[in-house]
């Protein structure tokens, strides 16, 4: 078993997405707050979908990724599934890095 | 002036505290000190495939739960040793205490207990050769007389 990736063709360039602890922690650098996914859950997709380019095409600008990210969910043939797959995505990177014996845990304290 | 209200600001000490949110970024950064300990390689952890985590976390698993074993194997052999000491000890003081009758015992074990395959093949090897010379010792006194 490896890691979930989104694989897809755009322009005549290759795309392979995915999640890495070195991303997920940049995503969060550049403001993404991952507490507040249940309540932005209209733009958490999108969110990311543009996250995910970090791993392996971190050039990508962010307007590039939000309109394949348009496109994609655009599609008669799957499209609306993407948002799923993103969240599995990122459920398994997070519960493949941090969900271990003795867990650290992810809480809030006073 | 009397019946004004006068409001008093909390003291410091006073205030409620406020909640510190942990970034989810100092959870990883935990974490990759924790897979570090266990062998994981810095970039294998931040850019690699994740999904390999569990593996180092099973095998570091597997490889204490070994060192437990072996170090409760060598406390036990260690106390073993140390028992037939004694016992060797307390046998010779009695046979000296008792005038020395009867054959001297046996002292401390001449060879290490036979625990791998090898040394169990030695030990038989050696018993073997020891009750070969009993048996031509007992043949020459039976000659002689």
């Amino acid at each position: 078993m490896s890691a979930t990736k989104i694989e897809f063709e755009y322009k005549g360039k290759q795309y392979t997405l995915q999640f890495t602890a070195d991303s997920l922690k940049k995503m969060e650098s550049q403001g993404v707050d991952f507490t507040s996914f249940g309540t932005k859950i209209l733009t958490a997709g999108e969110t990311l979908f543009v996250g995910s380019f970090i791993a392996n095409h971190p050039e990508t600008p962010k307007s590039l990724a939000k309109e394949i990210y348009q496109q994609i969910k655009g599609e008669a043939d799957g499209g609306e599934a993407l948002d799923d797959v993103l969240f599995e995505m990122f459920n398994e990177a997070v519960s493949e890095i941090t969900q271990r014996r003795g867990n650290l845990g992810w809480k809030v304290t006073k | 002036m009397e019946g004004d209200q006068v409001s008093v600001a909390p003291l410091p000490s006073q205030e409620e505290p406020k909640e510190k949110k942990i970034k989810f970024g100092e959870i990883l950064d935990e974490w990759c000190a924790f897979y570090m300990s266990i062998g994981v390689p810095y970039d294998e952890y931040w850019y690699g495939d994740y999904t390999r985590l569990k593996f180092y976390y099973k095998a570091w698993e597997l490889k204490t739960t070994r060192e437990v074993e072996m170090n409760n194997q060598a406390s036990y052999l260690a106390g073993l040793y140390n028992y037939n000491a004694f016992s060797s000890v307390m046998a010779t003081f009695g046979w000296a205490l008792g005038g020395k009758k009867g054959s001297k015992p046996d002292g401390y074990m001449q060879h290490p207990l036979a625990i791998t395959e090898n040394e169990k093949k030695a030990e038989r090897e050696r018993n073997a050769q020891k009750t070969i010379e009993w048996f031509m010792k007992g043949q020459e006194v039976n000659k002689d007389g």
